[in-house]
Order: structure tokens, then sequence, then C-alpha cells
């Protein structure tokens, strides 16, 4: 039964344009009909193309064996192979055409497990599309020096709030001494290099008292003019720099996206313009919004909340699984993790990078700092990407999107739930009648699945694949290739930034009927959205999810 | 509707700061396990529990929330009734590590915000959870006593790692909560609980993960 599932609805689909308004697939099935050739042929084509879905079937069901969820119907098209990846490169390891059929091909099967730390910096961004490998390899060099700083200053935080917690906690309490703090430790860093220690300032101070962030910084801006010059080495500065401009030229995001231009390459020309914005929107929203919250704090709940991560990604990983325990134990010194009592060694390496990054991360987007959730993005990364400072900025650019969903203003999460809830009305009014009835048209029961993108309710394999075909569409925007480049590629679905959401509301349309029949509350329908935990098939809910955007990205977006 | 109507269900929300035991003590409640690791809860889960009190049956839809603040930020959607007022027919049950001063500053903000949000009479309990780690060290809940005293609340003794104390919280809650569903029946009759259908001994919204470490 499943294969007419499949062919119903890729059938159906293929012929959508040509037969009009009568979609689904119960049709093709009656095609003995009267209109004869031509139903003929579509039905060969009916036969042939479940041939291949099954012959396909078979030879993906056995490579991948148990990581396809046993409820699959639809089969998951070929992952991007190690094969095809080395192809798609020039001999100065330039994507060929600007990465446009590597995106293609990532958007519709995902990616081969053991390319992937190759591929997603690509698809996040550290990478730019058309970098060649020199460039990358100067990218690289320059991107982990600012991890290590920011590490180096993470250490120097911790130690200070160590050295004397009961009374930094009292000077913070009362205002803005721990500027004072920050201060005596940039000067060490000072000591090192005159450019690490404008780096550092501009970092230190993004996470002090905001009224007191503008001037000083604007003077590192100002400092940082002259300098550029010598600094800017074309290769570096150029990914950042333009993917800068875009952000820029996009109204939504120019008030979103501030701190990590503050903390990010010093080396901005035209940053202190941008900044006057910046400090006008933090002393309008962040600061209202400030809750006790500071870095201290979230040192401490980043290491609460790495003891007790997510254990899934085990079975994905088997080097790191087989961590030595001494080489373990040291990872947790080197970050000062020490409750984790009797946890394996895996789990202890594994939980000591996680402190490593997000600790990085919050100094590096005081914005958002920590917020719990965050280690359900980070797992996944640390599972693939072996060495931490390669994590922290494919980290970095999951949470350009992603950091939204952690905001204290809510506004991220507001907008994203308010297109699940239109995805919904325009897709099945019966269903968003029924929701509007029980009060539940925000759709807030979605909200686990908006803020820690599917990793709660997806098996982790699945989950890695949500992203990534997630992330092509992200990187195909980016790249500029918009839907007229797709339309020739005979791709039906146009990439579209919110993927995440569409694939969401496909979840709940899946389970239309049970929530019209059986649910008479919000708090009922939440529990459905909890329990689809481990119960998708993430093919079958990208299928679905294409298939929204197909009809409906033109009035949602 | 008159099988229905004597099926009273009553909300339930957890709140506290993180890493405090919310999500260990509605696990041990409903399905009667522990894990030393349990996952950050993000945003809320929902639980129910039936029991029986005084030969009436109950239920208790338990929300569990998340121990963040930032999460509290979003909106009260789990203690929002269904006609949108806060509280009316629901119970608070406040959890703090017994281990950590910080977290019962937290139970004592949560206790403003319910008092200016919510109806007066809200039932406010108060979880003393982790006394498991009263053995190694004294820990002083003179003053958690007093304090749930001066607001009205019982305070309880937990530990969700050997379950103790933990039946005692919740039936206390729906006795609290039966006692005061009756003395409402004494005025207007008032409208009953929205909804009867509710399956016992839910599962939790997530299994603790079955793998291991090799």
């Amino acid at each position: 039964m499943w294969d007419w599932g499949w062919v119903e609805h890729g059938i159906g689909s293929f012929l959508r344009p040509a037969a009009g308004s009568s979609g689904g697939g119960a049709w093709i099935l009656g095609t003995g009909g009267g209109s004869g050739r031509w139903h003929a042929g579509v039905a060969l084509g009916v036969t042939a193309m479940a041939g291949l879905a099954l012959a396909a079937t078979l030879v993906i069901s056995s490579r991948r064996g148990s990581l396809k969820s046993p409820w699959s119907r639809r089969k998951r098209k070929h992952p991007l192979t190690r094969q095809q990846w080395n192809d798609f490169f020039s001999p100065d390891g330039r994507l060929r055409g600007g990465g446009v059929k590597f995106l293609k091909k990532v958007r519709s099967g995902g990616i081969d497990p053991s390319i992937r730390d190759e591929v997603w910096p690509f698809l996040l961004g550290v990478y730019d599309m058309n970098s060649s490998r020199a460039e990358r390899n100067a990218i690289q060099v320059q991107k982990r020096k600012e991890y290590e700083k920011l590490r180096r200053w993470c250490q120097q935080h911790l130690k200070l709030s160590r050295d004397d917690h009961k009374e930094l906690k009292e000077i913070v309490e009362m205002g803005n001494a721990d500027s004072a703090c920050f201060v005596e430790g940039r000067d060490s860093v000072c000591s090192e290099e005159v450019y690490c220690a404008q780096e550092s300032l501009s970092i230190e101070q993004g996470s002090t008292e905001y009224g007191t962030l503008e001037q000083p910084v604007k003077e590192i801006f100002a400092s940082n003019l002259t300098t550029v010059d010598e600094d800017v080495n074309s290769g570096l500065t150029h990914l950042d720099v333009s993917e800068d401009e875009t952000e820029s030229s996009d109204s939504k995001s120019s008030i979103e996206e501030p701190e990590s231009m503050l903390v990010s390459s010093p080396a901005k020309p035209n940053m202190d313009c941008r900044f006057a914005k910046i400090s006008s929107v933090k002393g309008n929203i962040t600061k209202a919004n400030r809750t006790a919250e500071d870095f201290a704090t979230w040192q401490r709940i980043i290491r609460l909340d790495a003891i007790r991560a997510n254990a899934e990604w085990i079975a994905y990983s088997p080097a790191q699984a087989a961590i030595p325990e001494v080489k373990a134990l040291q990872s947790a010194g080197a970050v000062s993790l020490t409750d984790y009592d009797d946890l394996e060694p895996c789990r202890i390496y594994h939980a000591a990078r996680l402190v490593a990054i997000l600790e990085a991360y919050a100094l590096y987007d005081p914005e958002i700092g920590y917020c719990q959730g965050m280690s359900d993005l980070l797992t996944p990364i640390l599972a693939v990407v072996e060495e931490d400072h390669e994590a922290f900025w494919c980290f970095v650019g999951f949470m350009k999107k992603a950091r939204h969903n952690f905001r204290l203003d809510e506004v991220g999460i507001r907008r994203q739930l308010n297109i699940v809830s239109k995805i919904i009305k325009f897709k099945d009014s019966h269903l968003y009648q029924h929701l509007e009835k029980l009060q539940a048209e925000d759709c807030f029961f979605v909200y686990r699945m908006v803020v820690v993108v599917f990793r709660r309710e997806l098996i982790f394999e699945q989950t890695l694949c949500l992203w990534e075909v997630m992330w092509a569409d992200q990187a195909a925007i980016r790249a500029g290739y918009g839907k007229s480049t797709w339309g020739r590629m005979r791709l039906r679905a146009p990439p579209t930034e919110d993927l995440l959401l569409y694939a969401i509301a496909a979840s709940v349309l899946q389970r239309r009927k049970l929530i019209i029949e059986m649910h008479s509350s919000m708090d009922e329908i939440l529990r459905e959205c909890n329990s689809m935990a481990g119960q998708l098939d993430v093919w079958k809910l990208l299928d679905d999810a294409h298939d929204l955007v197909v009809t409906l990205h033109d009035k949602i977006e | 509707m008159s099988s229905r109507a004597r099926n009273l269900t009553f909300k339930l929300v957890l709140l506290g700061d993180g890493r405090v035991g919310k999500t260990s003590l509605v696990l041990r409640y409903v399905n009667n396990v522990f894990s030393e690791k349990q996952e950050t809860t993000v945003q809320a889960s929902y639980l129910t529990k039936r029991l029986v009190i005084g030969g009436v049956p109950i239920t208790l839809s338990i929300w569990d929330t998340a121990g963040q603040e930032r999460f509290h930020a979003l909106g009260p959607i789990y203690y929002r009734d269904a006609d949108g007022m806060y509280l009316i027919n629901t119970t608070a049950l406040l959890v703090y590590d017994i281990t950590d001063s910080d977290t019962f500053l937290r139970v004592r903000k949560w206790v403003k915000e319910l008092q200016q949000m919510a109806s007066k009479d809200i039932v406010m309990v108060i979880a003393a959870n982790k006394s498991d780690l009263i053995r190694s060290k004294k820990y002083d809940i003179q003053e958690a006593e007093s304090y749930a005293t001066t607001i009205g609340a019982k305070l309880f003794l937990t530990s969700a790692k050997f379950g103790t104390g933990i039946n005692d919280v919740f039936l206390d809650i729906a006795a609290r909560l039966l006692q005061k569903k009756k003395s409402s029946f004494q005025g207007l009759s008032p409208a009953l609980p929205r909804k009867g259908i509710i399956v016992v001994d839910d599962e939790p919204e997530r299994e603790p993960p079955p793998k291991c470490c090799s």
C-alpha cells in the first residue's frame, strides 16, 4: 500500500498543472475511464515511477536501515554523496556555478553523514558559496583565533566570578560596577596584542550595562576605521561584510541583528553608523526587558543544562562516544565543569564542549546570551563537527536566524507562530475554525517545535536531515538564488526562509482529523503535539511542507 | 452529561527555577519514573493524572513549565483558563531546590507575581525538593515554612529521586481544590470544569532516551 501513497502524491503534483484543479490522486487510480491513450500513458508512468521508487527504497533502506522511521511511507531521496560533493568543486576549490546544483541536491535529499562536517559550514554561511579553497583556509585561521579569544574571555569572567563570587554578586546587584571588573580583564588582554584588545573591548562592552555602551564602542569603531586598510585581508572580510550588508538591507533584521556585529571582526568600515541604530534599539527594548540575567548567571545555567543534555547523539557519533576518560575529564577541567557526578566519559566530554561553545556564544551575542533550548540546537552540531572552533562558527551561522527564538521580547516567536497560523488558515479553514473555537488559533501549541527547531519531535538523525534541507533553502536565498533560478531547474518549491514553519504546519495538518474530532481544548492539542515525538517521518514532512510552500508562499511571504 | 459533571478536572502549574526538579516531580508522580539527568523543559509540557479523593474521582491536568525566567515572558498560556481568567481553577505548585537558597528567592518572586495576577484565593503549595540531599548536609527549612504560612501555602519536603513526599503534595492539592470547589457549590451553581475526556496515566511528553553509552 505504501507505494500507492507515494505515487499518488508524486504523480498527483506532477500532473497538477496539466490537469487543472483536480489535485490529489484519486482520479489517477481510476485510469480505466474514457480518455483513452493519455491516461494509459499516465498509468504507465505511474507504474514506472512506482517501480523506481521501490528500487530506490530498497537501496536506501538497506543502506540506512534503522535510520528511517518505522512509520515512513515516503522514502528519502538520495542524499548528497562524497563523490558528488567532490565533483562539484573546480580545481581551485570553488563550488562550480556558485553552488546552485549543490544546494538543489541538498534541498531534495539531504547530505550523506560522512561528509556533513565538510558541507555544513557552507550551508551555515561560515564559508561563502563562491570562496576558493585558499580563502577558506584563511577564514578558518582567522575564525579560530576569534573563537580562542572569546574562550579566553570566558575563562577570565569565570575566574573573576569564582574568585569573589559573593562580592561580585553584590556589586552587580548594586548596578554598574561589573564594568569595572571587565576593564580589569581587558587590560590584561590588551597587553597581549592591540588588535585583540580592540576586539575584546567591543566584546566586553557588549556584555556590560547598555547605558554605558555607546561611547566606548563608537571610539573603537572609529579607531578601526584607521586600521581597516592595513588589517583587511580581503579574502577574510569579504564574507562578513557581504553578509552584513544583506542583513542591514533587510528592514526586519536591522533591529534583530545587533550584537553579532558588535563582536565579530573589527574590520568593518561602516559599522559606527549602524551602531547608532543598534544602541537606540538597545535603549528602548533590551534595557526595558532586561532581567537579572547576566553573564555569571548564564555560566551557571549553561553548566547545569550541559550535564543533562540529550544523549541521542551518542549512537550517531561513535568516535566521540569512545572518548577516553582522561580526555573527557581534561575537557571538563578546561571549562571548570565539575558537577557531572557519575556521567559517562562521552557525556562529560560532550557537556564540556557544550559549555565551552555556549559560553563563548553568550559573550559573542550578549543580547541573547544563553537560554534553555540553545543546547538542543548545539548538540547536533557538536556530534557532526569535531573541532570546537568550527562547531562554534557553525552554531553562530545557525543562530543568525534561530537567535530570534530566544529573544526576551518574544518578537521572533510571535512572528513565527503567526505564520504557522496563517498557513493553517489558508490551507484548511475547517481546522482553523476549530482552533478559533478553542481559542488556539495563535498556534501556541507548536511553540516548542519553533523554539528548538523540531529537535524534540524528530529523532536525532531525522533532525539533521530537516535542518540541512532548511539551511540549504536559507543558503540559496543568501546567495541570491531566487525563485527564477529554481523555476528554471523545475524544482517545484522555491527556497523559503521559513521552511521550518511550513513543516510545523504540515505536522499539525497531518493530525487535522484527530484534532477536529477528538480535541476540545488547547491543552489537548499541545499534548498531541508533544506526543509527536519520535512518531514523525522527516521526508514525508518535508514533502508536505514543500507542497505547502508551492501553494501558499505567495500568500504568506 | 451527568457522568461528565462528576469528573472534576483541576489545573496545576509547576513553577520554579531551572533544575530544581519540576519535571522530575511530575514524572515521579504520574509515571513513577526518575532520571538523574532529566532534560531541560522548553516551554511547557502537559500531563494528566486521575485520582479519587473521598470517593470523588478527579483529574489533575498538570502543566510542567520551563524554569528559565525568559520563558515566563512568553505569555501565561499555561495558567490561563478557557475563559481567559487567570488561575480560577488552578493551583500553583512552587518548587525549589532545598540545597540552593537562590531557588527559594525565585519562589518568592513567583508568589508575588501570582498574587498580583491571580485571584486572591489561589491555591499555592510549595515543594522543597531534593530532600534526599539533606543527609549530606543540614538544610534549614524553617524560614521557608514560616514564609509558606504567611502566604497561606503549605510546604512539603519532597524527593523526586526517592519518591518521598510526592503523593502527599498532590493529594493535598487535590483535597484543597475539591474543598474549594465544594464551598463554591454553596453559591450560584458555577460552571463545572470544561471537559471530562481524560486519559489515565499519560505517557510523559518524552521518554528518557533508551540508548546508553556504549
